[in-house]
C-alpha cells in the first residue's frame, strides 16, 4: 500500500464510492453534497484521478450502460481502496484530535482572537 | 437535442482530440457524458470545463512522456550533459561577432569580460568526452557560476541580462546538473551517436559563424538558429522516452526566451520589466517550476504501470 497522502479529489472520489458504485456524473454530484458545493470536480480532473486510481488497484470499473448512444461506466471501490480510504480516515482523525485537543487548552480570550 | 447542444458536444469533442487515443477511447465517452451533464445543470461553465480538458490533456501527455520506458533510467540526462555544453558554446557567438568587429576595422581588440565563462563550456564538454568525470562536474558548475555572475551580475547589469541572458544561464544550470547526476557524456555520445553529434557540432559552428560574418543579415543567423534547433531534437532520438525526455529538458530554458519576446511586444508593464525581481520571478522562476513541476510528475508516476497496456 502506497505511503503517499491522498489528495482531496481522491479523497473525495474514494468516499463517494464507499456508498456504492457511481458512474462519473454521479461521483461528480456526491463530491459536491459531501463537501457542501465547496468541491466541484470537474471532467478533466475526475477521468485523471480515476485513471489514477484504477492503476492503483482502489478503484475498478463496475458496470456499463449506453445513454443517449454513450457508454457509461459505473465505478466501484475495491478492497484495497477501501483499506487505503480507512488508512486515510485514521490518520486524518488522529490529526482532528491533537489539533482538538490543544485548542480545548486555550483559554477563551485566546480562542476569540486575542493573543497568547 | 437541439442546436446548442450539438454545438456544445462539438466543441468539448474538438478539446477531447488533445488528448491520447488510447485514454480518448478509453474515457471519452464517459467525459463527454460528465461535461454535458455538468453543463445542462447549470453547475458548470463552459469556459472552465473547456480549461480543465485543455490542463488534463496537457497532464497527461507530459505525465506519459515523463513517465514511460525504464524509470530509473538516467539515460535521457547522459543525453542533456552532452548536448548542454555543446549548446552553451553557441553562446560565444555575440563575443566572438565584437572581437571580429574590432579586427575588422583595425582598431585595439577589445575582448569582452564574459568570453572566458563561454569559452569554459568546450573545456567541459572536452573533460566529459575525456571520461575524467569529476573534473567535468567541478568545471561545470565552476562554468554555469562564471556565466551567471557576468551576465546577471556584478559586471553587467542589463535588463536584457534578466530576459534572454536567462536562456544561457538555465541551460547552463541544467549542464551543470546533468553532469553531476548523469552517468556522463560518453555514454551520452553513445545514444546521440557521433553523426548526430557532428551535425550539432556543424549546426553550432553555422551559428558562430553567422554572428561573426553577418552582421546586418538576421535572416541568415535565423535560419541557422532553426538549423541548430532541429539537429538538436533529432539528436535527442526524440522517437525513444529518454529521447522525448531530454528534449523536454533542453527546452526547458528556452521557455524564458519565449517570454522575454512576449514582453517586448507588451506596451504597459514595459517597465515593470525593469525591475530586477520581478524579471527574474518571471524569466527564471517560471522555467525552473515547470522543470519541478516535471520532477515531481516523475516521482510520482514512477510507481504506477503504464495505462495503454490495461484492459
Amino acid at each position: 500500500m502506497s505511503g503517499k497522502l491522498l489528495q482531496e479529489p481522491s479523497f473525495l472520489i474514494l468516499t463517494a464510492l464507499a456508498s456504492g458504485p457511481k458512474h462519473g456524473y454521479g461521483i461528480v454530484s456526491d463530491v459536491a453534497a459531501i463537501s457542501d458545493g465547496r468541491v466541484h470536480l470537474r471532467a478533466g480532473t475526475l477521468y485523471a484521478a480515476l485513471d489514477r486510481l484504477c492503476s492503483e488497484g482502489w478503484v475498478e470499473p463496475d458496470s456499463e450502460e449506453v445513454v443517449d448512444g454513450r457508454l457509461r461506466r459505473y465505478y466501484r471501490l475495491t478492497s484495497q481502496g477501501a483499506s487505503r480510504l480507512d488508512t486515510e480516515v485514521a490518520r486524518m482523525r488522529s490529526h482532528v484530535q491533537v489539533a482538538e485537543a490543544r485548542l480545548r487548552a486555550r483559554t477563551p480570550v485566546e480562542l476569540a482572537g486575542g493573543s497568547a | 437535442m437541439t442546436e446548442y447542444s450539438d454545438a456544445l458536444e462539438h466543441h468539448y469533442r474538438r478539446l477531447l482530440a488533445f488528448y491520447p487515443r488510447d485514454y480518448r477511447s478509453r474515457y471519452g465517452d464517459e467525459m463527454l457524458d460528465v461535461l454535458l451533464a455538468d453543463t445542462h445543470d447549470h453547475s458548470g461553465s463552459v469556459l472552465a470545463n473547456s480549461m480543465n480538458l485543455v490542463f488534463g490533456a496537457v497532464l497527461i501527455r507530459g505525465r506519459r512522456i515523463w513517465s514511460a520506458g525504464d524509470a530509473s533510467s538516467r539515460d535521457f540526462l547522459a543525453i542533456v550533459s552532452l548536448l548542454a555544453p555543446l549548446l552553451l558554446t553557441a553562446g560565444v557567438a555575440s563575443d566572438a561577432h565584437e572581437v571580429a568587429w574590432f579586427l575588422w576595422y583595425g582598431g585595439p581588440v577589445h575582448v569582452p569580460v564574459d568570453l572566458w565563462a563561454w569559452l569554459a563550456w568546450p573545456v567541459v564538454l572536452l573533460l566529459g568526452l575525456l571520461g575524467w568525470r569529476r573534473l567535468t562536474i567541478v568545471g561545470a558548475w565552476l562554468a554555469c557560476a562564471a556565466l551567471f555572475v557576468f551576465t546577471t551580475g556584478v559586471l553587467r547589469i542589463y535588463t536584457t541580462g534578466f530576459s534572454f541572458g536567462a536562456f544561457w544561464n538555465l541551460l547552463a544550470l541544467l549542464g551543470a546538473v546533468s553532469a553531476t547526476g548523469s552517468t556522463g557524456m560518453r555514454r551520452g555520445l553513445r545514444l546521440v551517436g557521433r553523426l548526430r553529434f557532428t551535425l550539432v557540432t556543424a549546426a553550432i559552428v553555422t551559428v558562430i559563424f553567422a554572428r561573426v560574418l553577418g552582421h546586418h543579415y538576421t535572416v541568415v543567423s535565423v535560419l541557422a538558429w532553426t538549423f541548430l534547433i532541429v539537429v538538436t531534437i533529432l539528436a535527442c532520438h526524440p522517437r525513444t522516452a529518454d529521447g522525448q525526455r531530454a528534449a523536454l529538458l533542453l527546452a526547458i530554458p528556452a521557455v524564458s526566451t519565449v517570454l522575454a519576446i512576449a514582453t517586448l511586444f507588451l506596451d504597459s508593464p514595459r517597465w515593470l520589466f525593469s525591475v530586477g525581481v520581478i524579471s527574474i520571478a518571471l524569466y527564471y522562476a517560471v522555467p525552473l517550476l515547470l522543470a519541478a513541476t516535471a520532477y515531481l510528475i516523475r516521482r510520482a508516476t514512477r510507481h504506477i504501470p503504464p495505462t495503454v497496456n490495461r484492459p
